[in-house]
């Protein structure tokens, strides 16, 4: 049942989600040689913003997107069809959690080459190059710093997708009337201040930073993994799994006992 | 999801008739509304039954409870002896009254959609059905006009082996010289022994294929008898019967 329903998702939402990956290569692609012939001076800078800033509107429109189809596909007239499906609710929102991450992952490999491409951009010019030193020493770390980051960004993206997905599901409640769409808001920030509490809470190694450090050397100094050390991330990976499994139970529950299509 | 198919074959076998739907004192609320008001009734299995009543009397409130697209009542309903849920939906065959299948599918994209979902599900007879309706298998419902998008729905909902048929409007969009192919349709087409709930108030074209009529007003059970009872005892039609009850 659950893989036919990823099937089918997929089905519904490849054609609009391509389109907007593809738009994305695209762009990447034709906007440097077009401000190259404009302007070849500036060419290198406008093409490394568009580079750094492109995965920025790709990564909104791609959760957008996302958001869109859980909302119509279950709470629009289609909502008519999927809730009469012989399926429970937490295997109608794990093919949706599956569906956003599938699409996430492959915007995410996009964004990976549209990064990389910046910084060999930033690299071929020595200007550049030592106006972004300080940056790069921010991004220096030693190989455990990276895999717990990569592991935070993978739950993290989770965490916000089931998030939101929660938060739309909650703002369709019959008790809220026509407060819905502003419970879904406030609940979904009231998840992201409860979670971000714990990390926020162990920051002894920031203040230790800040405290013995003069202004000018912690600039110098300031690296990544000092802000968040190996321990912060893993408390972050702690919460961020602890809040989605809440979150995912909460979720499919509602959508079995609370189901109001109008 | 077999389970709930076999259990009901088995409860046959041993004699005991389960009411293929059931609800006592059911009511519902919309904010300060009440769409259903203590709502008692049984439908046994193999009857074709009439749910009528005038616009906001109740009648869709009632088919998404049965259905389980609506939640949050009180009292209690059952269907086929269990509360609607994912059980009782591999069970109910439902035509909601819009358009509930992707405006991108094509229809043969909708034939494999309910096969893949719906094990009770008949793709043959639904191939042969669009055929026999003159449907472009290869086109997407964006491209169909609404009564076409409500045909082939019907199509899907009725190629299903199911216990019980929820049928909301089907009729409301089809102009009135295809309402007698909609109504051929239900008619030669639902299971033996399964139970046809059909909602409509356009009751002169249907009136002849119930077995029995639920009138709602205003949430509330006014009338629940058989059609041949109506014109036995009260010497009236289905249709003179409802103009005169819900006479403004």
């Amino acid at each position: 049942m659950l893989t036919k329903m990823i099937k089918w998702d997929l089905r519904a939402t490849y054609r609009k989600f391509t389109a907007v990956l593809v738009a994305f290569i695209l762009l990447c692609m034709a906007l440097p040689g077009v401000l190259f012939a404009v302007n070849p001076g500036a060419a290198q800078v406008y093409s490394m913003l568009t580079f750094s800033l492109g995965p920025t509107a790709l990564y909104i429109v791609m959760i957008a997107f996302i958001l869109q189809y859980y909302n119509t596909n279950l709470y629009g007239d289609e909502g008519y069809m999927t809730f009469t499906l012989p399926a429970t609710g937490w295997r109608l929102l794990l093919s949706k959690m599956i569906l956003a991450l599938f699409w996430m992952l492959a915007a995410a490999v996009l964004i990976g080459l549209s990064v990389f491409t910046s910084i060999k951009i930033i690299e071929s010019n020595s200007r550049l190059s030592s106006l972004f030193a300080p940056v790069w020493n921010f991004y220096r770390m030693d190989a455990a710093h990276w895999i717990t980051f990569g592991a935070l960004f993978l739950l993290g993206n989770i965490d916000c997708v089931l998030a939101a997905f929660f938060s739309i599901t909650v703002s369709k409640l019959s008790v809220w009337r026509k407060g819905g769409i502003a419970m879904g808001f406030v609940t979904f920030v009231f998840i992201y201040i409860a979670q971000s509490l714990p990390a926020l809470l162990w920051n002894g190694e920031l203040r230790y930073v800040t405290e013995t450090v003069s202004q000018s050397e912690a600039v110098q100094t300031m690296n990544m993994s000092v802000v968040c050390t190996v321990q912060h991330n893993l408390i972050s990976l702690a919460v961020y799994a602890a809040v989605s499994i809440i979150v995912f139970w909460a979720a499919a529950r509602l959508l079995d006992k609370t189901t109001s299509l109008k | 999801m077999n389970e709930i198919v076999e259990e009901a074959a088995q409860r046959e076998e041993a004699g005991g008739s389960v009411p293929m739907v059931e609800t006592v004192g059911l009511t519902k609320r919309y904010g300060g509304k009440t769409a259903l008001r203590n709502v008692t009734l049984s439908i046994p299995q193999g009857k074709i039954v009439g749910l009528m009543g005038p616009n906001g009397s109740g009648k869709t409130t009632l088919i998404k409870i049965l259905t389980g697209v609506l939640t949050g009542y009180e009292g209690t309903v059952h269907v086929n002896g269990r509360i609607p849920g994912a059980c009782t939906k591999s069970i109910v065959s439902y035509l909601p009254d819009r358009l509930s299948l992707g405006r991108w599918m094509r229809v043969r994209d909708a034939v494999a959609y309910y096969s893949d979902f719906f094990i009770d599900f008949d793709r043959i007879k639904a191939m042969e059905l669009i055929a026999r309706l003159r449907l472009d298998p290869g086109m997407r419902f964006s491209q169909f006009s609404k009564g076409d998008c409500e045909k082939i729905q019907l199509v899907m909902a009725m190629s299903r082996a199911a216990r019980l048929y929820v049928l909301d409007e089907p009729i409301g969009g089809v102009d009135p010289a295809a309402r007698d192919v909609v109504l051929d349709t239900i008619l030669t087409q639902y299971c033996e022994n399964s139970t046809v709930l059909l909602s409509t108030h356009i009751i002169q074209d249907v009136e002849r294929i119930f077995n029995s009529v639920i009138f709602l007003r205003e949430g509330e059970v006014v009338l629940y008898d058989e059609v041949e009872a109506v014109r036995e005892h009260r010497k009236k039609s289905v249709y003179d019967l409802f103009r005169e009850v819900f006479k403004c």
